[in-house]
């Protein structure tokens, strides 16, 4: 799936990632990736962006950590990013189920 | 055609990418950090998956081209930096600080070509700024009759002249070292003679100021200098004793560390000038005051660019020239 498709979803596909723990961008792009079994083809540096739009918001809030002498800036979910995402996925799961049925591939 | 050297490809897309940024210094800072760390990251896991490929037999080892194709790899899967920097928000102040970039390169080509005519040009720019602030600080005193205010314009004057005289020694001694705005990088005798320039220039200025009117602006001022001196003293013996990874607040290079300063200066000088004006509700005074924020936001953006070149030559040159050393 490449990058212009996801686009819409990237955020809450960040917010995902993000919410099994805090992460650095390097580790949210192959967090996605195994996710998705290789399938989301984004380009990595794209998701800079979305993580500063996010922590814009107050979706998600960073730090830098140092590990092994380097700097990385860790972001983690924020309560109003946990609770943004639980409603991005019901919506997502509510519009799945419909397209689902609309194209009758349902089980 | 001759290939770019390894070391020099990760610095190059970085310098695109400043380049295509359209965003404010703080920003800017730290997405050049985070695609640093980002695209370093991946091409150490590429350069992995390179070696073993050789050590399977898959492909041959030819000397630094698994490094370089390693981060070419990295750059590709990160995409352009035309493209990664159009996805950052922007504003006016981003647009602006991007001019002052471009002048700032312009500055460094200059400083390249004729070091001791620009080294000198800048020493003079950076000094004047003293003068500016006092004098600003001495306007808003004779307009509100504050006196020690008033006094402030010479002693500002002295440490000017003062700090354009020991930023001149960098200057002539700028021809043994690499450099940058006539100073040296990096290979400090530098240090001591920054370490140097501060204690000296704190106890013609300030301490004259702590002896004469402790309470004063001013006075309030040299305690909050001299506590940064003492901090960054502490953080110099603090990486020398090999305990101190990961601090940035104060550096080696004396750019950075005179940015912060004026930073500081800056902000003080705002705070107590907002100060005044809350107590005076003047219309003037509030004239002026917004007046006097203007030159404050742009020297405070000029100096923190300063700042954030020093960080990006130091890290970005020198992280990178060791990792690859050491990969």
């Amino acid at each position: 799936m490449k990058g212009e498709a996801l686009k819409g979803h990237l955020e809450m596909l960040l917010l995902a990632a993000l919410r099994s723990g805090p992460a650095h961008g390097y580790g949210i792009i192959h967090d996605l990736k195994s996710r998705s079994e290789g399938a989301f083809d984004l380009q990595e540096g794209t998701i800079y962006p979305a993580l500063h739009r996010l922590e814009r918001s107050g979706l998600v809030e960073s730090q830098w950590s140092v590990e092994n002498g380097r700097r990385r800036r860790v972001y983690m979910v924020t309560p109003k990013g946990g609770r943004a995402l639980e409603e991005k996925t019901a919506a997502w799961q509510s519009f799945s189920h419909a397209t689902t049925r609309a194209l009758g591939t349902g089980a | 055609m001759t290939q770019p050297r390894p070391l020099d490809d990760l610095n190059a897309y970085l310098a695109a990418l400043n380049a295509a940024l359209a965003v404010g210094v703080k920003s800017r800072s730290r997405i050049l950090e985070e695609a640093g760390e980002h695209l370093y990251e991946a091409a150490r896991s590429e350069h992995a998956d390179l070696v073993a490929q050789v050590e399977r037999g898959e492909r041959p080892a030819i000397g630094d081209a698994l490094w370089t194709e390693a981060q070419a790899r990295a750059i590709a899967a990160f995409g352009s930096p035309e493209k990664v920097a159009s996805g950052f928000e922007k504003g006016l102040l981003d647009t602006l600080d991007k001019r002052v970039g471009l002048l700032d390169a312009g500055f460094e080509t200059w400083l390249q070509r004729r070091p001791i005519v620009a080294g000198t040009v800048w020493a003079a720019v950076t000094s004047l700024a003293w003068v500016v602030l006092g004098a600003a600080i001495f306007a808003v005193g004779r307009l509100f009759e504050i006196g020690y205010a008033m006094n402030v314009l010479m002693p500002f004057v002295f440490a000017a002249a003062g700090y354009f005289c020991l930023r001149m020694v960098f200057v002539f001694r700028r021809s043994v070292v690499a450099s940058w705005r006539g100073l040296p990088l990096f290979q400090l005798p530098g240090w001591r003679l920054v370490a140097l320039r501060d204690w000296v220039g704190y106890l013609f200025f300030f301490g004259y100021i702590m002896l004469t009117d402790p309470m004063s602006f001013t006075g309030l001022m040299s305690l909050w200098m001299g506590l940064a001196i003492v901090v960054d003293v502490g953080v110099r013996l603090a990486r020398r004793a090999g305990r101190a990874a990961g601090w940035s607040a104060y550096g080696e290079d004396p750019d950075e560390n005179w940015a912060k300063y004026m930073t500081g200066l800056w902000t003080s000088a705002a705070i107590t000038l907002s100060l005044i004006a809350l107590q005076t509700s003047s219309l003037g005074l509030t004239a002026a005051l917004g007046l006097l924020l203007v030159a404050v936001t742009g020297t405070v953006a000029f100096s923190r660019r300063l700042a954030w070149n020093s960080s990006v030559k130091r890290n970005w040159g020198h992280t990178y020239a060791a990792r690859a050393a050491a990969s």
